[in-house]
């Protein structure tokens, strides 16, 4: 162990030494620089539908700014269904998918508003009861169409 | 943001932070994210079209420190391919997940779920046809569920309500790869030694649970870096492409040489530090988790690196490449089937050299 941690040591070493010597633009990943929020401007997105979330109605700015979506293009817009403090959509966008644009809102057979993205993803925030906190909480969910249609099922039961 | 090492409420200070991801762990032959799934046998439910919990867990004598937050565990949501008959009608889901027993048969009833979220459903569609969705159900970085050591193993999963119109018409099955024994004429799949076990499990509403012999395309969100072992097989066209089989083949390689000869692989994914590097380094099974304070706060997790005795060995450095890095262990043929019976365990730490933290892998066990 003590050999194994000696060899962490020299390399965090290493690499910091590494990092040094390619200069600061070594050190910044692409597509991580801080993405600085802009104007907090609602989005108003072309083609929705009459929702809940789209109510312009005065409140207090903390309660405003709770139900504001923060998008990874560093804009906001109104989280859907009721949902208030939902976790910012870039923590669950993927990084494998490019950001695109909103276009438009449409509401599930079962009562349920998305966002739909110009790409064909949709997103949306929910209230959900967390068993484990005993206690309602904001969900941010995201749905990316698969690149390939789906194999077909097996032809018998599975067991 | 690896946010394991300071309270939630911490966090909650901090407001929106410039780079947050998640990382999905699944143990599937290839990388969802990354690579087609040329392996996929088919689409399937945990119990044909009945209700029932499709469950994933990760055996504590191949995998471990899976979310490890310095001792607990963190899952930050759950990440599962939604095959749908039938876009246009949606399809409704719980998300759970359970605590197991140590071979991963998850515990039933209510007093073994851990976490049970309801109501959920998939995007709406105008397409009456087939398609996939690749779901991302977030609980939120400031909001993870939180798995204490005393809870143990755990799985997760997700509850389908029955639906008597699927396979032929509608509803919700998931991506899965079949094992070599699992007897349904699956030409593509996993492709493990004999003898390993099945890896999911299905949780009827109404019956005892049983294990199923295929991987799913399911598992938790959590921040810290994923390594899977593969298992690199020349003679098998079970992946459907070129390449090693990065689920079941990885933890039970085939070196019998009767014929099988595989070779090993590792990779490590990580979103958080797509360019961070990586430490790697093997022992000679698990160890004790241990804590290296000495970099504290900059190394989180435990190592899980150790028995028999301090033997552990040091593989390399290498750096990631927009988050992923695969590198051949062994060539096919190479590791001797004297090593038949015994195990090999890996695990890494990944350097963020933006954030300059380290992160220790989950560390995994090649099985012989």
């Amino acid at each position: 162990m003590r050999d194994f941690v000696l060899a962490l040591g020299i390399a965090l070493v290493a690499v910091l030494a590494l990092v040094l010597l390619r200069g600061t633009d070594a050190a910044v990943v692409p597509g991580s620089e801080p993405s600085a929020p802009r104007t907090d401007s609602v989005l108003v997105p072309s083609q929705a539908q009459p929702a809940e979330a789209q109510v312009a109605t005065p409140e207090p700015a903390a309660r405003a700014a709770a139900s504001l979506w923060l998008l990874p293009d560093g804009t906001r817009t109104a989280m859907l269904n009721g949902a208030t403090d939902a976790p910012p959509l870039g923590e669950y966008w993927g990084t494998t998918v490019p950001w695109s644009p909103i276009v438009g809102i449409e509401r599930n057979d079962q009562g349920v508003d998305w966002y739909r993205h110009q790409n064909g993803s949709y997103s949306t925030t929910q209230v959900v009861w967390r068993s484990d906190l005993q206690r309602h909480m904001a969900m941010t969910r995201v749905a990316h169409p698969a690149p390939a249609a789906a194999p077909a099922p097996a032809a018998r039961p599975d067991r | 943001m690896r946010a394991p090492i300071l309270p939630a409420a911490f966090f909650a200070l901090l407001g929106p932070v410039a780079v947050a991801q998640v990382n999905p762990f699944v143990l599937y032959p290839q990388d969802p994210e990354r690579q087609g799934l040329t392996c996929t046998s088919f689409v399937g439910r945990p119990d044909w079209n009945r209700a029932a919990e499709a469950h994933v867990s990760f055996r504590s004598d191949v995998l471990r420190g899976i979310g490890d937050a310095n001792g607990t565990t963190r899952l930050f949501g759950v990440y599962h391919w939604l095959a749908d008959e039938k876009l246009s009608t949606s399809e409704t889901y719980s998300l759970v997940v359970r605590s197991t027993d140590a071979l991963g048969q998850p515990s039933t009833g209510q007093a073994g779920e851990l976490l049970r979220i309801n109501g959920l459903s998939s995007p709406p569609s105008t397409s009456t046809a087939r398609g996939t969705w690749i779901m991302y159900d977030g609980f939120g970085l400031q909001g993870g569920l939180w798995l204490l050591q005393g809870n143990g193993l755990w799985s997760v999963g997700v509850d389908l309500p029955a639906n008597p119109l699927w396979p032929a018409t509608d509803g919700h099955s998931l991506f899965r790869a079949d094992l070599l024994n699992a007897n349904t004429g699956a030409t593509y799949g996993e492709n493990h030694r004999a003898g390993a076990p099945n890896p999911t499990w299905a949780l009827p509403a109404t019956a005892a649970p049983f294990s199923t012999p295929w991987t799913y395309v399911l598992g938790p969100f959590v921040t810290t870096p994923n390594l899977h072992l593969g298992g690199i097989d020349p003679t098998s066209n079970r992946l459907g492409a070129p390449g090693a089989s990065f689920g079941m083949n990885g933890s039970y390689p085939d070196v019998g040489g009767t014929p099988r000869s595989d070779g090993l692989a590792v990779r490590v994914t990580d979103n958080l530090a797509p360019a961070g590097f990586v430490f790697l380094a093997w022992g000679g099974g698990f160890g004790t988790p241990y804590y290296d304070s000495q970099y504290a706060p900059n190394l989180i997790g435990f190592c899980h690196l150790g028995a028999p005795g301090p033997n552990i060995r040091t593989v390399g450095l290498f750096q990631l490449q927009n988050g992923v890095r695969e590198v051949t262990l062994r060539a096919p043929g190479s590791i001797p089937p004297a090593l038949v019976g015994s195990t090999i365990v890996f695990q890494g730490v990944v350097l963020d050299p933006v954030l300059w933290l380290g992160n220790w892998t989950n560390a995994q066990a090649a099985r012989f």
